[in-house]
Formats: structure tokens, sequence, C-alpha cells
């Protein structure tokens, strides 16, 4: 990839036609529209409206569908902080603490620091995509599976010790996500595991029906119980982000830049961006106690490193022709529509395309905050929807998610189940988001583990022989160690007291 | 179960027998000899360590000597959330009979009414709008191939 001033120039003279910026803004009202609708994420919001782009020119083509890509990212965060739904995996970690904020009446400033943070570190990385291109494609090429293994190892590891709970809680959690994955078929031998004799499980369970039943059913269910009237408990105080908000989270969003964009441009490590954003930012934060009951760098961080790493992840789209996730595979079957194949030789064969591409990203990015911080009202007034009303519609929308992904009754079910479970592990102290990453990650991880495997005929040794996996292994030790030694440390403390 | 101490011991029980039910059914998983991990290798692991730490979790709070209570809900509120957890599962038990927009009507009305014991054109009008959402916003506009039901080729 050749960068050059004279081509970013015609790259913005492309994109900047009254034609492409209306297709970007098109496209970033339709792909937040279909962000919000969960279990329709960006690659699900980018196959549902490829069909609507065919009819346009290749460039104003592929400018709308990375806008419907950033404005479903957006979407999918909004439902997380406005009634607990997390849209998609990388809107989990927003619910944690955006949602609290809600219900504290700062909905407003959530969704805005979103907007404002998505808008920060995607600008960003689209610089860092320019310039930065060629030598971050190199970093895609030196991670192979053992250390995409060792990576998600370490995240999982980094999770549970920084969830709440207690580490006994957060391992059985992590183990019992982990096991939800392993239902179904194996992914290489094809044979069929912990189905019981049901055919339905055959096809496995949905990580999204756990996430929706964890978060949004349990949420149901706690309103229920306490009869809520809203299901804010505070009045709407703030519509917009404060001075002191934007203050508390500029660092923030420059270390979600950094974070969100490198590990974007890790083929398989863009799930884990915002979980280790946010651990990053608790453990940094001089109040780590907040995190989880509304603090604002909880969800700037999450939400800055998410759309950082959707750039990120067009790195190794664009320099080597390798998807980096399911969304961005998507756009490249939106590219090789119009017989672009993406890689080295899309920028010398058409250096117009691939520019107008990444000068409209600067535009989308922009675009994405002219219009949905008007819409930040619109959100939050949800709160003024009585919870009887409310709370019925969260049960629907979340089984539309859930059963649209594969029309399949069996994620309905699981659904409930696990809503039912995470209302009873609400009561109990224990933490949901192991669970939820293990599930989130435990397919990618066994693959990589398998391949790791084969890599080095059958040795497990090769994820230490190999020195960026070893950094990551022994790292993932190190933090369970700690938090293994801290917390026994603080329970002697506690018996010493009770003496 | 008032205590969470009674509760964890209670809950690292169960969860110990989930993870040993687990066991005996991964050692039942076929493999072939030319794999490098057979499929059944890491649900043994996993399954094994989760029985292993549900136990641990179950002997910890044996051992430990806090009274912390567990916030079980008062017996009206535990009513209401039984009684909606079966309202969701009669709902979803009609999504494939009855179709998607009458069933989402029909637990809309009963559960706004349920909860709110309000006025009834509420629960009505909410059901009616949550019928209409679906069958017009999901099922015509987005095009997703919801069940309809009895609504079948109506519209």
């Amino acid at each position: 990839m050749l960068f050059s001033w004279e081509l970013l120039a015609k790259g913005f003279g492309s994109a900047l036609t009254p034609e492409n910026i209306l297709f970007a803004a098109i496209g970033s009202l339709l792909g937040t529209l279909i962000g919000v609708l969960p279990g329709i994420g960006p690659s699900g919001g980018i196959a549902m409206l490829l069909p609507l782009t065919t009819v346009l020119p290749p460039t104003p083509m592929i400018i709308m569908l990375a806008a419907i890509y950033y404005g479903a990212q957006y979407g999918g965060s909004t439902t997380a902080i406005v009634v607990n739904i997390p849209g998609e995996a990388t809107s989990v970690v927003t619910a944690i603490d955006g949602y609290q904020m809600a219900k504290q009446g700062r909905g407003g400033p959530a969704l805005g620091i979103c907007a404002i943070s998505s808008f920060v570190a995607g600008t960003l990385s689209v610089v860092a995509l320019t310039f930065f291109a060629p030598a971050l494609a190199s970093v895609a090429l030196a991670f192979g599976p053992p250390e995409s293994f060792a990576l998600m190892l370490m995240s999982l590891c980094l999770i549970v010790s920084i969830s709440g709970g207690g580490l006994l809680k957060s391992i059985i959690g992590m183990i019992f996500g982990l096991l939800t994955t392993m239902v179904g078929l194996d992914p290489v031998s094809g044979a069929a595991r912990l189905t019981f004799g049901f055919s339905a499980l055959v096809g496995g369970i949905n990580f999204l029906s756990l996430v929706i039943g964890l978060f949004a059913i349990s949420e149901v269910l706690a309103n229920v119980e306490r009869l809520a009237k809203y299901i804010y408990e505070t009045r709407v105080k703030d519509w917009l982000p404060t001075r002191e908000d934007l203050w508390a989270t500029w660092g923030t969003m420059l270390r979600a830049t950094g974070i969100g964009f490198f590990l974007g441009v890790i083929p398989g490590a863009l799930g884990v961006a915002t979980y280790l954003s946010y651990d990053v930012e608790k453990r940094l934060s001089k109040h780590p106690e907040r995190f989880g009951h509304g603090a604002i760098e909880g969800v700037a961080g999450p939400e800055g490193a998410n759309n950082a790493a959707s750039t990120g992840s067009l790195v190794p789209l664009f320099s080597l022709g390798i998807p980096a996730g399911s969304a961005t595979a998507v756009l490249m079957g939106g590219l090789l529509m119009y017989g672009l194949q993406p890689g080295p030789r899309l920028f010398q064969e058409r250096p117009d395309v691939v520019w107008a591409v990444i000068a409209s990203m600067y535009i989308g990015n922009v675009m994405l905050l002219i219009l949905n911080l008007p819409l930040i009202g619109l959100w939050t007034r949800m709160a003024l929807i009585p919870f009887p009303i409310l709370g019925p519609f969260i049960v629907i929308f979340s089984v539309l998610g859930t059963y649209s992904v594969s029309y399949s009754m069996l994620d309905v079910w699981v659904t409930l189940i696990s809503g039912v479970a995470g209302y009873f592990m609400r009561k109990l102290g224990f933490p949901v988001i192991p669970i939820v990453l293990a599930a989130i990650l435990g397919p990618q991880l066994e693959i990589a583990f398998n391949q790791s495997l084969h890599i080095g005929y059958g040795s497990p040794l090769i994820l230490v022989t190999r020195p960026i996996a070893l950094a990551f292994m022994v790292l993932a030790f190190l933090i369970l160690a700690w938090t293994a030694w801290r917390q026994m440390g603080r329970r002697s403390v506690r018996v010493d007291e009770q003496d | 179960m008032k205590t969470l101490r009674a509760a964890e011991i209670v809950t690292g029980i169960i969860l110990a027998g989930v993870g040993v039910a687990l066991f005996l059914a991964a050692l039942k998983i076929p493999g072939t000899i030319e794999q490098r991990l057979r499929p059944g290798t890491a649900p043994l692991l996993l399954s094994a360590t989760a029985a292993l730490v549900s136990l641990l979790l179950a002997v910890r709070a044996w051992r430990s000597r806090e009274a912390k209570a567990v916030e079980w809900p008062p017996r009206a509120g535990a009513g209401r959330v039984v009684v909606t957890v079966l309202a969701i599962a009669a709902y979803f038990v009609g999504l494939e009979t009855v179709g998607f927009p009458l069933a989402s009507a029909l637990f809309v009305g009963a559960l706004c009414w349920y909860l709110g014991r309000g006025a009834w054109w509420v629960a009505v009008a909410a059901g009616l709008a949550a019928g209409l959402l679906v069958q017009v916003g999901f099922i015509r506009l987005l095009g997703l191939g919801l069940p309809q039901g009895c609504l079948e080729g109506l519209f």
C-alpha cells in the first residue's frame, strides 16, 4: 500500500461529492437503525443492505457499505445502554456501565460519549490506517494460531481477574461459558458433542441467546420482582456529556484508540478489544470500584476501542486481502461483486476506489456524530415509557433478535433459560462477563488450539516456543496467580477481623 | 438458603453435579486416530475442572463463617417473577403455532395488564401495537421470515 498525499486528496475529492456524502449519510442512518435491532450486528446489517447497494457504481457502493458498518456498530451500543440489550458481542461491555448510567438518569451522556469516543477513535484510527497500514500489515502476518490462542487465553484471565464476585465464581462462569461452545458439532471432525441425543442441539448454542438472556431477560425479571414503574430509577438529568465527562475521558479515548486499532489489525482479535480496553481503564482508574456502577470511562473505552478495531480490521483486508472478522468478510464480498480483489494489487489497479473509501471514513465518522447526537433525545425518552409497557416489548425484541439469527426455537428457549440463570446469578453474586467472553471466544479458542497443534506436529509446546505466544501465556499465568494471591490476602484479613 | 454461605454450598454441589454429568457425556464422544486433539478432550478437561472448582466453592463456603444474607424477593415479588417466566414460556410455545404477530400481541397485552393493573385499554393498545410492529416492521419491511401462523397469507 503506497501512501500519497495526491491520491488522498483525490480520494477526498471523490468522497466529498454531494452524491457520495448523501450515500454516506444514508448508510450511517440505515446502519444505526439496523444495529439497534438485537441480533443483527454489523455483518448482518451489511448483508441485509448489500442488495440495496448493487444498483450503485463501485465507489458510492463501498462508501455506503463502510458507513453501514460504522452505523451498525454504534446502533448496537444504543440498545445496550438504553435497555440493557447488547446488540452484538462488541456492545456487551458497553452495557455494563452504560445501562447503569442510564438508570441514574445519565443515558444521554452515555450515548453522547459513545458517539464522541467512536468519532475520536474512528478518526484517529483512520489516520493510522492511512499512514501506517503497510507496517501494521506485517504485524497481522506475525500473528498465527499460537499467538491468537495465547492472546485470547490472556484476555479470559484478565476478565476473570477483574470481575466481581471472586476468583472461584469467575472461573466457574468462564468454564461453563466455554462448555456451552462445545455443544454441537466438533469444528474439526464434525463429531456430535454434549448433545444428549437431542438433534436440536447439533447446531450448537448461539452465544447471542446467552448474552441477551443474561442481560436483558434477567433485567426484566429483576424489574418485575420489584414492580418497577420505570426501568430507570432516576429521571433523566442530563441529555449530553458535560465538560467534566469529556475531561474525564479524553485519555480513555486515546488509549482505546491504540488498543482497539492494534487488536483490530490482528485477525480474530477484534472481539477482545472492548474487554481489554475496559480492563485497562479499570486498572488505571483511581476509583476502580466505580466500574460496574456507571463509570463513564467504562463506556468511552470499549466504544472507542470497538470503532478503532473496526478500522484496524481493514488493514489486513486492504493490504493483504485477509478479512479480520465477519463484517469485513461481507465487505470483501461487496468488493468482489464488482471484480475488486482486496489486496496489494487493488492499490495499484484501482487507487481511485481505495483512497475514496479511506477518505470517506473520515467523513463517515463526522456523519455518525452529526446524525446520532440529535437522536440521543429520542432514545433516552424511552425512560418515560412505564415499565409494564416497556418490559414486555424488551422481551419481544430480545426474542426477535435471537430467533432471527438462525430461525431456531432452541435459541429462543436458551434466551429464557439463561435469563432465569442470570437472575439467580445476580442474587448469588456470580459475575456475568466471564461467561459471556468465554462464550464469544470459545469456538475461536478451540480452533486456534487445534491449528497450533497441527503447526507444532501435535506438540502443545509450540505455545511456549514462539516468543509472542510465550509472552501472552506468561502474562495469563501471572494475572491469575496475582489475583489468587490478592484474594487470599483479603480473605485472611476478613477472618482475622471476625476473630 | 437465607445466607450466602448456604446458597454457595448448594450452588457448588449442584454445579459440581452438572460438571460430573457433562464429564460422563464427554466420555462418550467418539474420536478418530488421525486427529491431534480428540473432540472429547476439551469437554472432558473443562467439565472435570468445572466439577472440581464448584466443589471447591462449596467447601470454601462451608468453612466460611460469613453470615451475609441473600436478597431473595418477598413472596409477592417471587410470585410475579414466576408468573412472568411462565408467560414468556407460553409466548414461546405460541410463536410457531399462532405466529409471531399474534403471539406477541397476546403476550404484550397480557403481561402489560398483569404488571400494570391499569386500564384494560392500555394493555389492549400495547398488545395491538406489538402485533403490528412485528407484522409490518419486521416481517413486511425488514423481510424477516418469521412464522405468521394463522395470519399467513392474510397480508
